[in-house]
């Protein structure tokens, strides 16, 4: 057991361990970040103001300003990691920078004067690409799965999504309001012959869409004829085969025949499990994100603007 | 009875049945439940922007594609600004969903002339932006050339690995999004496509962007970017040997827009390099740009209306004060728009001109409109609570009013396709033989056919429709050689946006044909007509209240002859659907304020523009259909409207 006792080992292992605690120091030592100065606040609501037409609450102009730390700290962050070093985007745009200054030398030589020069910080494409990787690391790629309780809960809260509305097969017969200042009129006369059997071709006036329609859902016949025709027909339900009552529209007057009714359905969980995993992650990647972008708040630390940094 | 109406059901159903469908399927999917033969109408958007356009996410656009295409079909999305636990604190829903969409983010990774373009954002004050600003033509070279494009081969590795992989990234989620989003069940609700934004731009910064749609899911790995090639010829050929002749299944068409911020380039002789577009050039156009956006979020390209055109009054409709985007920030490169700066009405007659020397018309597009928008918010064109598409917004004042956007933008337009089903190949097979038309937001439906025997009573059957295609062609197509010695005839045929219940529809007043000819000294001619409707039926709005007044139509029907046929000369027809007057986007806001601006006192800050020169506080909001051409020279016409027009097509499309 002599090497232990060489000077040598202990010289590399002292080295080694204040290297490590360098490292240690460095990956979690506070780091000061400049805060945002009057005019960026102004410029935040403006912005605001400009994007909404209304003056932010008290709330939202700390969520605003919360906001542009944020983005600051990861775009610090990036800078810390080196971002602008490897990332293709970034470095395509510094050489593109550095030729547009006429800096001289290899590729790789043009891209250190640029960001010598900072040209990667006062260029907000960079800035913005940057904190995008940040935000990507942040959501992670975790491979966690949700549990059946996870997607159930996410089925629970969202019912409405997953109707399926009714569906109707119709003809119909048009009565146009542009013709006469009586559709409804005519409505009614040609009603009594067609419930007494006679034939609808010779009834009503051309309709741009035609005349027989399948599988429409209210919401469909909303978009065609206007809401007064869905809202008549869905009062009433109709019965299969039988002629309705004259049914405004935004163009006249309709005599209505129902053909066939698809009644309206939920999907099953299963059915929509997909869309369920999906909503799952989305807001999982968004929780990571959040804890993620957490993290980082404790180790900036904001100074007033004008501070050394 | 019942028998009479089993066998009228069962000829109704017949065509899904026993008829092959009119267009080639080229992808798997289930067959829609229902197919009609008659054509029904599809509305979507063409033109849409997500967080992966530059000029998008540096506003802080966060509208993921699949997002947006969750938009197009009826959810609600959340747009800027956001709070700290990324929630957004405004958001945005359809009152109507849309049957389509294509998500079209710029092909370039980094659209920094977008950018420098915006006030708005950041990086407008960034030392590059201030240099593109006052030395356009040195940043031109920057950012457009081949040179500095030439600079990313030394980043991208030996094997060019690195920057592969990081554009295949962004381009790889465009297509999931556009897969996921399809609705490939029988019910058929929704269709979504691939495509992109090529941002190209002449040497003096005038806009030749062009969409570009695929088909189906076979696309090529990367998008073509202006960066790869910054002329339109240099796209179409990566077009042709990247996709349509691959002979992958690759399919694709290419729409220009925003030819009125072109002066005049996008549709010239010469390429955006100076280089003379060959004759094969121009076939390669012609088989690729088969539909051109005749209105959108930055102003319509109908036509030109300013001094020497006068006449059409409905052309100042959304005209912008510059003709280059670059016009709006410069003043040193700001003119005001003018007549031969691309406007379509005249594009189309340079077509017709250049049929003489090149045998077929490079310029023969149909129309749609769309919105252009830079929320990922397709489909949002309601005039009423318009958030803006981010657009170059200058910053409002601090104070608590102003326009979400500028004022010489509107929230664009519908793109409405006439086809068989809502599946990829019907609506593309639709776009490629041109059966569109755009709208300026509203959702009117729009019949246009012309032919040599179509019946005069033609408004009064019930089954126009059907007559109307055996007697001729729908808009988009060709009218077939002089068959007989009487005029052609066309049909229009309009029903008003039904609207909704929060929103009802403005009713129309009028539907006019504009036609577009060469006269015997080779001169460009246009003609409006009025054909349906009035004029001077007294509808009017209250700028002061936004409230409307007056009677309109409900439906307007016409089977018009032209007057002046001369079957000699070679002619376009389109029709323009008109509705009553109402209020633009920006007037409602200024209402909504109390803005009087007789009353100055009644003007807050932030909203001078209300009362400003340039602002046009009422608009007839309106249809373009796409053009019906007319040839006196029937060596390029086969009376069908698709594949032989032009001598480089090789589509194997059935109809």
């Amino acid at each position: 057991m002599r090497f232990l006792r060489q000077p040598l080992l202990h010289f590399l292992v002292i080295g080694i361990a204040l290297f490590a605690l360098q490292m240690y120091r460095d990956a979690t030592a506070p780091i000061d970040i400049e805060g945002l100065d009057a005019e960026t606040r102004l410029q935040l609501r403006d912005d605001f103001v400009r994007q909404t037409g209304r003056m932010p609450t008290q709330i939202q102009i700390v969520a605003l300003e919360r906001q542009e730390l944020d983005s600051r700290i990861l775009y610090a962050e990036a800078l810390r990691r080196n971002f602008h070093r490897d990332d293709a985007v970034v470095l395509q745009r510094l050489l593109r920078d550095a030729n547009f200054l006429g800096i001289e030398g290899s590729d790789d030589e043009k891209i250190r004067t640029a960001i010598a020069l900072g040209v990667h910080e006062s260029d907000e494409v960079i800035r913005r690409r940057m904190i995008q990787r940040m935000e990507r690391l942040g959501r992670g790629t975790s491979s966690a799965s949700p549990t059946r309780d996870d997607l159930e809960q996410i089925y629970e809260s969202e019912t409405d999504r997953w109707q399926v509305p009714a569906r109707l097969s119709f003809q119909h017969v048009f009565f146009s309001a542009d013709r006469d200042a009586d559709p409804e009129g005519r409505a009614q006369q040609a009603l009594e012959e067609l419930r007494s059997g006679a034939d609808s071709a010779g009834f009503g006036d051309p309709f741009l869409h035609g005349r027989a329609f399948r599988d429409k859902s209210y919401r469909d016949m909303t978009y065609m004829f206007g809401s007064e025709f869905s809202d008549a027909l869905a009062a009433q339900p109709p019965t299969v085969g039988q002629w309705s009552e004259p049914v405004p529209s935004a163009y006249g007057m309709h005599l209505v025949r129902v053909t066939d009714i698809v009644p309206a359905t939920i999907r099953s969980i299963d059915d929509v499990a997909a869309k369920l995993e999906q909503l799952w992650r989305d807001d999982h990647e968004r929780q990571a994100l959040q804890a993620f972008i957490e993290q980082l708040r404790q180790r900036y630390n904001v100074v007033a603007p004008g501070d050394d940094v | 009875m019942r028998w009479v109406w089993i066998v009228w059901w069962l000829l109704l159903a017949l065509p899904a049945w026993s008829a092959p469908p009119s267009f080639e399927r080229t992808e798997e999917r289930q067959p829609c439940r229902h197919y009609n033969a008659l054509k029904i109408p599809l509305f979507g958007d063409t033109h849409v922007h997500t967080r992966y356009s530059l000029d998008a996410s540096t506003q802080d656009t966060r509208t993921t594609p699949q997002q947006a295409y969750r938009f197009a079909r009826g959810e609600r999305i959340g747009i800027q600004p956001w709070n700290d636990e990324g929630k957004a604190l405004r958001s945005l829903k359809l009152a109507r969903p849309l049957d389509f969409a294509v998500v079209t983010d710029h092909a370039e990774l980094i659209g920094e002339v977008s950018m420098c373009n915006s006030p708005s954002v950041d990086g407008y004050n960034a030392w590059q932006c201030k240099v593109y600003r006052r030395w356009p033509r040195a940043a031109f070279f920057l950012f457009n050339t081949r040179a500095s494009a030439g600079g990313r081969l030394g980043l991208c590795g030996d094997d060019g690995n690195r920057c592969l992989t990081a554009a295949l990234a962004p381009w790889q989620e465009m297509r999931e999004a556009a897969e996921q989003s399809y609705d490939r069940s029988d019910n058929c609700d929704f269709t979504s496509f691939v495509g992109y934004e090529w941002t190209g731009a002449s040497e003096n910064l005038a806009n030749l962007h062009r969409n570009v749609i695929f088909r189906n899911a076979v696309v090529p790995d990367l998008p073509f970017s202006f960066v790869d090639n910054p002329t339109a010829r240099g796209l179409w050929q990566n077009l042709e040997s990247s996709c349509l002749d691959a002979g992958t299944g690759c399919d694709a068409l290419v729409i220009p827009h925003n030819s009125n911020l072109s002066d005049g380039y996008m549709f010239s002789p010469q390429d955006a390099d100076g280089v003379l577009l060959t004759a094969e050039d121009q076939a390669k156009r012609s088989r690729l740009e088969r539909l051109v956006e005749v209105m959108q979020h930055k102003g319509s390209s109908e036509c030109f209306f300013g001094p020497g055109q006068m006449e059409d009054e409905l052309c100042a409709f959304e005209q912008l004060p510059y003709d280059k985007f670059s016009g709006k920030f410069m003043n040193l490169t700001r003119s005001a728009p003018a007549a031969d700066d691309g406007f379509l009405r005249d594009v189309l007659n340079d077509g017709l001109k250049l049929k003489k020397e090149l045998g077929f018309n490079p310029y023969q597009m149909g129309f749609i409109a769309s919105t252009d928008t830079h929320l990922g918010a397709p489909g949002a064109v309601s005039e009423t609570d318009f958030p803006g598409h981010g657009g170059a917004g200058e910053p409002a004042a601090a104070n608590n009013k102003g326009l979400p956007d500028d004022l010489e933008f509107n929230p664009g337009g519908v793109a409405v396709v006439w086809a068989e089903e809502n599946s990829r190949d019907a609506i593309f097979a639709a776009m490629q033989r041109r059966e569109t038309y755009g709208t300026s937001g509203p959702r009117m439906s729009v019949r246009f056919f012309g032919g040599w025997d179509l019946d005069r009573e033609l408004c009064e059957a019930p089954d126009f429709v059907e007559r109307s295609y055996l007697g001729g062609v729908p808009m988009g197509g060709q009218l077939p050689p002089v068959a007989n010695p009487e005029d052609p005839r066309f049909i229009v045929s309009a029903l008003m946006d039904p609207g909704t219940l929060d929103s009802p529809g403005t009713a129309l007043q009028r539907i006019q044909i504009i036609k577009g000819w060469i006269d015997d000294a080779g001169n460009k001619r246009q003609r409006v007509y009025e054909v349906a409707g009035d004029a001077n039926n007294g509808a009017s709005v209250n700028p002061l209240t936004c409230e409307q007044s007056g009677d309109g139509f409900k439906h307007l029907c016409r089977v018009w002859t032209d007057p002046h046929f001369d079957p000699a000369e070679d002619a376009y027809y389109y029709a323009r659907v008109v509705e009553n007057p109402s209020c633009r986007w920006s007037q409602q806001i200024c209402v909504a304020n109390g803005v009087n601006c007789a009353n100055p006192g009644t003007i807050p800050r932030g909203l001078e523009a209300c009362c400003s020169d340039t602002h046009r506080p009422v608009i007839q909001e309106r249809a373009w259909t796409s053009p019906i051409w007319y040839s006196p020279n029937t060596d390029s016409l086969a009376g069908d409207t698709l594949n032989n027009d032009t001598p480089s097509e090789k589509h194997s499309n059935k109809d």
